[in-house]
């Protein structure tokens, strides 16, 4: 690609692809350890 | 080149990593199946997603490199701190905008390959109709996840707004975005229409 207006465009899709990926692991991440039992199980030696 | 690096920037060592990639997204959800290994899965599958970007960015003789870092890195310390900081009472709009951006990066490939093809002169049929797909779905979401976001964060109302034809043929509209509306407002229950 060397057209600047596709160099824009492609920049802005890549930065969106990374906020995507980025973001919703993240905050997948964050939410699933909500579900976490905090209370240690009998045996469990976390 | 070395022997190194052509085996590295070999076709085969790519796909072979694309295999690893997708048997970790396969094995990351079916961790996410149950709360125990739900975090687990899930970064079981970002370490499949990493390892797709990176043999996606061993292509040989890739051009503007430069730029495809920098977008990462960018993307990277916009994405990091937002879904670090949000409230867990703002995840709903937060999850709307990452979903919108996602369809947004589709949509403007689709553009710049329209653009960079001659309007799809250039490419057999089946690109020019899945970019076209590409870039409708795209587009989908990237307005309507930033309208959940606006309606999320209580920008706009969030009653459902007809636009375009509906507005102007209120009647017969109307009816289906009711139906719309008590669709979304209670999951359970299908369309009357």
């Amino acid at each position: 690609v060397d057209d600047t207006f596709s160099k824009i465009l492609l920049l802005i899709a890549v930065i969106f692809g990374t906020i995507n990926v980025v973001g919703g692991f993240l905050v997948t991440d964050r939410m699933l350890e909500m579900f976490k039992d905090r209370r240690p199980a009998p045996g469990d030696d976390r | 080149m070395t022997v190194l690096a052509s085996f590295v920037t070999s076709e085969n060592f790519r796909n072979v990593l694309y295999i690893v990639a997708f048997a970790l997204f396969i094995y990351g959800l079916s961790g996410l199946t149950g709360p125990k290994t739900a975090v687990r899965g899930n970064r079981i599958a970002a370490v499949g997603m990493a390892v797709a970007i990176i043999a996606t960015l061993l292509v040989d003789n890739l051009s503007n490199i430069v730029l495809i870092v920098a977008g990462m890195v960018i993307g990277t310390l916009i994405g990091v701190p937002a879904a670090r900081q949000v409230k867990m009472t703002a995840m709903p709009q937060m999850v709307a905008l990452f979903n919108g951006v996602g369809g947004g990066a589709v949509a403007l490939i689709a553009w710049t390959e329209f653009r960079e093809t001659g309007g799809f002169a250039d490419v057999p049929t089946y690109v020019a109709i899945f970019s076209v797909f590409a870039a409708i779905v795209g587009s989908v979401s990237f307005w309507g996840s930033n309208i959940a976001f606006a309606k999320l964060q209580e920008l706009i109302s969030g009653r459902p707004s007809p636009s375009g034809a509906c507005r102007r043929r209120s009647t017969r509209c109307s009816a289906s975005w009711r139906s719309a509306a008590a669709w979304r407002s209670s999951p359970a229950s299908t369309p009357s229409c």
